[in-house]
This record gives structure tokens, sequence and C-alpha cells, in this order.
């Protein structure tokens, strides 16, 4: 996977870089507009990542340029900006999603994930975990040929650590997963704690849920190894 | 009092003060008068009969056989006198006139009196002219209750055209105090023609007034445009902080112990960045970005909300009821805006709660205002923090649960976006209500 990074500010753009690079994508660095608009139109990508906010260039201009070469790139907009008009825009620009910084890198790299699925058509919508198959799209899981009930968000923490399986996901990550649009007073809540509790209440009626592991002081994990 | 109505009974009370003075004075200034001219026509009369007796002599006036004296009035109106007597030769002339009482045929009367002496030959000649005051004085009564009856009059007059004139020529300023210093809100709310008007005066006020609201909104403006750009700017360098965390949290050399600490750290972060996106949230929606156009049932909302925040009921095993009477479709609204403000309150109502607690959401009409209660059972506020629970920053140590003070904030900031008013009642130890009073 090809993804360009436009991001004027290299600290940041070096940090997703990292991360992207690690989790096997392919990427390239643009501090400017200019240059993220020539690798634009020579280069074949899968992802831009498009700050809004470069100094030399308007973000939503390079996204238009994009469309016109026929860049065929998946746009995920990453801005400070967060302004409604913004989003709109750029949604209606043609952009893919949006993320509002500060965003978590597990969050993007769900984004990334949630696109391909659906870009490039793949049907692998079942995630298998122990004797569970969990469908990320009409968010059942199955024991067997019983169906579990789980709530909207307990199985969105699920997939998430699923998506992310073999890796520590701490509690503000998921909390950030699944509330993040809400912004509230609080700043430790526990109420991650409660919905795993139920997942594995809900689950462990009916098998082994020794890979959901609890990592004392951090958060969760999915560990396949143990499935 | 009004100042029109002070100015009008100021000039009333002294217009009448002066006039009764000069009431009172006026009987003094005709008798004065009065005994002026009297005395002027004394003289006049003692320079006439003076004359006679210089070309006449002296004989005309005396009555045979009684050679010493003569006397002569008027014998209805007894106003005026002569006599004459002969008198042994004075050290000096006598001339002067005096006020002095004189009995004719019986009857005392108050003359103005010139007494004079003179020389005939060798015979020496007292003269008193005598000229009756009662007439002037009968006179005074008559001018002074004409004058009273008059002046009254007059000042009834001008008491009325002055009331009218302060109205005409204070009308400005009651237009400036009633259309543009009651009822204002925020300094926005401000936008207002200028007053017409030629008093100078006024038009400095008008226009002090209007520069003061300008520079008052300009500072506010200044201060939400520092909060946004602030915002912004920190918003860059807590990402950069994060993604160097989550990398490192990543990182195959790091230890167990050491990602702990990463977490803790990551913590604070998350922490500075809701105090950022709140604070940008805020400024947000005091500058008006964000759209109001949508219609909401506020029980549909509710239920909404509900449902993404009962799991928090069950932790802390806490009822919810809730009694909404009439389906209130709040409109114009945001309903992302309205779905925050809903989330705090109830969420304030769980986190200030007891376990095992309750809470109540009571909604209806009420004087044509749809009214929405949120009653919660929890620890109360003091009265003495009651008046600060929407200041931002300003921590409230209820019971343990911990924030940064800004949910309460977001809510006030929320409300008056959508001019709901919020009145809050608490006991310690029994509970909060928070009232929203929608507009009609």
């Amino acid at each position: 996977m090809h993804v360009l990074i436009v991001e004027d500010e290299i600290n940041l753009a070096k940090e997703l870089q990292h991360f992207l690079t690690k989790a096997n994508y392919n990427c390239d660095l643009s501090l400017t507009g200019k240059d993220a608009s020539e690798k634009i139109a020579v280069n074949l990508y899968d992802f831009v990542l498009l700050d809004l906010t470069l100094p030399d260039y308007e973000g939503l201009d390079l996204l238009a340029e994009a469309r016109q070469v026929g860049q065929e790139a998946a746009f995920i907009i990453l801005t400070a900006r967060g302004e409604l008009d913004d989003r709109l825009k750029g949604l209606e620009l043609g952009a893919d999603d949006y993320l509002p910084k500060p965003f978590s890198l597990l969050e993007l790299q769900a984004r990334m994930q949630a696109i391909i699925r659906r870009k490039f058509g793949l049907k692998k919508t079942k995630l298998t975990i122990g004797q569970f198959e969990v469908d990320t799209n009409n968010y059942t899981v199955k024991h067997d040929q019983h169906n579990i009930n789980l709530t909207k968000k307990e199985l969105d923490i699920l997939t998430y650590l699923l998506l992310h399986k073999n890796r520590v996901l701490t509690r503000l990550q998921l909390s950030e997963h699944i509330w993040g649009n809400i912004l509230e007073d609080d700043y430790d809540s526990n109420y991650i704690d409660v919905h795993i509790k139920n997942i594995r209440k809900k689950l462990g009626a009916y098998g082994e849920t020794s890979w959901l592991e609890t990592v004392r002081g951090m958060g969760y994990r999915i560990n396949v190894a143990n499935s | 009092m009004k100042l029109q109505n002070k100015l009008a009974s100021y000039n009333a009370l002294s217009k009448l003060i002066i006039i009764l003075i000069f009431v009172l004075l006026l009987p003094r200034i005709v008798d004065y008068q009065a005994r002026r001219q009297t005395d002027v026509r004394l003289r006049q009369q003692r320079d006439k009969v003076l004359n006679s007796i210089s070309t006449g002599g002296i004989a005309q006036y005396l009555v045979p056989g009684q050679d010493s004296v003569f006397s002569s009035y008027n014998i209805f109106s007894k106003e005026d006198y002569i006599t004459l007597e002969q008198i042994a030769p004075p050290q000096k002339s006598i001339y002067f006139i005096e006020t002095a009482k004189r009995e004719v045929e019986g009857i005392q009367i108050d003359f103005r009196i010139l007494t004079n002496t003179f020389r005939v030959g060798r015979n020496w000649y007292l003269m008193e002219l005598g000229y009756s005051l009662a007439s002037v004085s009968e006179n005074n009564v008559v001018i002074q209750r004409f004058a009273l009856i008059l002046l009254i009059s007059m000042v009834l007059l001008t008491i009325a055209s002055d009331i009218y004139f302060t109205k005409y020529l204070l009308s400005p300023l009651n237009i400036i105090v009633r259309t543009k210093l009651q009822n204002l809100r925020s300094p926005a709310d401000f936008k207002f023609p200028r007053i017409k008007t030629t008093t100078s005066d006024f038009k400095h006020l008008d226009n002090s007034i209007h520069e003061m609201m300008e520079r008052i909104e300009q500072a506010f403006q200044q201060e939400r445009e520092f909060i946004a750009n602030a915002s912004h700017e920190l918003l860059t360098p807590v990402s950069i902080l994060q993604h160097k965390l989550e990398n490192l949290n990543d990182h195959a050399d790091t230890s167990p112990e050491m990602q702990v600490k990463f977490y803790e750290m990551q913590k604070t972060i998350s922490r500075l960045k809701n105090i950022i996106k709140t604070l940008l949230l805020i400024s947000r929606i005091e500058n008006e970005q964000f759209i109001k156009e949508e219609s909401v049932s506020v029980k549909a909302l509710l239920d909404e909300v509900n449902d993404e925040i009962s799991y928090r009921l069950e932790d802390k095993e806490i009822s919810l009821e809730m009694n909404l009477k009439e389906n209130f479709i709040c409109q114009p609204c945001n309903k992302s805006l309205l779905f925050n403000m809903f989330f705090n309150l109830i969420n304030n109502a769980i986190k200030y709660n007891k376990t095992g607690g309750k809470i109540c959401i009571n909604g209806q009409l009420q004087n044509g205002h749809y009214q929405l209660e949120f009653t919660d059972t929890g620890v109360g506020i003091s009265p003495e923090r009651l008046p600060t629970i929407f200041y931002r920053f300003k921590k409230i140590s209820r019971g343990t649960a911990e924030s940064f003070g800004l949910g309460l904030p977001i809510v006030q900031t929320i409300a008056n976006y959508h001019q709901i008013k919020i009145e809050v009642h608490s006991v310690v130890d029994q509970g909060s209500t928070f009232r929203l009073l929608f507009p009609r």
C-alpha cells in the first residue's frame, strides 16, 4: 500500500511515517503543498493523508487537483481546524474520511482498513477469535449456531481490539475510539472496564475468553496465540 | 424618581416659593410706594400754601378773633387736613415728615404728617399738613389679592409648559435608556441606530455609549479569537506528543514498566487535549460557527443520550425516571450541541450521585415555556459555590469524581446559544435540580 503524507509539521509527518511504515505501508512525505501536488500528479497512491492547513496551499485544492488528474487514492483529511465547513466541503469534494487532530494513530489505522475493505471490495468481514465469529458488517457474534447479543458499544470495542490484535489497547485509546465525538468532563473514566466485563460475561457463557487479556495499569489486548 | 419629574417638581417648587415671598412682601412695597407719593404730595401742598401766604398774606388763613390757629379738613372722607398755629420763635426751623395718629371727630386715624415752621413778619407759625393712610391700606388688600391670583395662574401655566418642554427635551435620554440600556444581555446584541436629537449632550452620550459598546464587543471578540487561535496552535504540539508516545509504546524495546509510564503520560496528554477541545468548542459556539437550523424532539434526543449513558447508570446502580408530558420539538437548534448539553447534565447527575441513587427528568409546558428539569439525589452544591459553578475551570470538589471543571461551562454556553435559561437549586446532601427554560 502506497501512502502520501501531506503535512507541513515535520515532527508530525515523521511520526505518521514511522507508524505506517511499521504497519507495512509504503510512505512518501510532502512538507509543502507544491511538492504534494507534483507527487500526486506523477505517482499512484492508495492513500493520501492530507493536512488542510499548509503554508503555501489551500489543502482542499489538492483534493480537487488529484481528482482532475485521475488520482484514485483514498483521501483522509487530517486537520486541526476541525470546522464543520471543512468537513462538509472535504467530503463533498470526495474525501473518504476526516480525522480531527489530535487523533490516535490506531484510530487512523482502523479508518484506513475500513476504507480498504470498502473501496477495494474486500468481502472478508468475518473475523474469528477463539470459538467465536465476529461479523463486522452486521455487528453480530456467533458461537456455533448461537447468536450472542452484544450492544453496539461492546461490538465496537471487540472489533477494534480484533483489528489491532496482539497489541495492547489502552483504556484511553478505546474510550477515544468509542466516545471520541462526545466531549466530557472526566479525565479518567473506567467505563471501558464495565463494557469489557459485559463482553466477557456474555461470551463466557458460550466458550473460552482467555484470549481477551487485561494488561495491568494500561488496558486490554486480544492475544491471538492464546485463542 | 425620573429626571423629568425631578426637574418639573423643582421648577414648580422654586416658582411657588418666589411667588409666596413676593406676595408676602407686596404690602410693604405698596406701603412704601404710597408713602413716598404722599410725601411728594405733602411737599407740593406745603409749597402751594407758602406761596399763597407770601402773595396773599397770612390773614386769609386766619379766622377772625382766633388769630393763632387755623385748621381745615375734608369733612366726608377725613383724608387730609391742614393746621396753622402761631408759636413762639423756635430755636431753629423745623421741617420733617412722619407717620402719626390724629383724632378727627373722635376717630383715631393714621396720618402721614408734614410739620414745618415758617415766619411771617415777626411772627412764627407751625404748619401741619396731614394725609390719611387708610385709603392706601385699603387699596393694598385689593392689589395683593389680585396679584396672588394672577401670579398663581401664571405659575400654573409655566409649570405645565415646563413639564411639556422638559419631557420633549429629555425624550432622547428616555429612548437611550429604554432601548439601548435596558434588557441588554451582551454587547453583541447592541445594534441600534443613532438617536436623532439637537441636544449636543445627548449626542455625546449616545456616541459615547456606542463607542464603549464597540470597544467592549471588540474586546470580547479578541478574547474569543485568542482562545480559538491559542487552542488551534496547541493542538499541533499535542498531536506530535501523542503520536510520539503511541509509537514509543509500540516499540519492541519498551519494557512493560515503561509502557505503564507512557500510558500515564498519555493520560496527561489526553487531559490537555480535552481542555483544548472544550475551549475550542466553547469559542466556536460563541463565534456562532455552529449551524442552528435543525428541529429535534427533546424526548427522542434524551432517549439517545440515555442509550449512550445507560451503562454508567447501571455501573452506579442509579435509576433514571423520565416524565415528559408533551412531545416538545426544539427548533431551531443544533442537534449535536443539544446532545452534548443533555449528556453533560445527565453525566453530572450520575457523577455526583450516590450509589443506588435516582435521577428524575421532568418536562412540561409552563406559561408557554417548555421547562425541563434534571433532578438528582446526589451530594448537592453548597450555596456559596452555587454562583460559580458555571465559571470555566472553577473546580467544584463534589464527592470523589475527578474533572477539570468544564462540563457545566459547556452546558451553559450551549444553553445560551439556544436562548435557554438555566436555573439551579441545590441542597447539600440531598441533591441538585438543573432547570432548563426553553424560549417560546
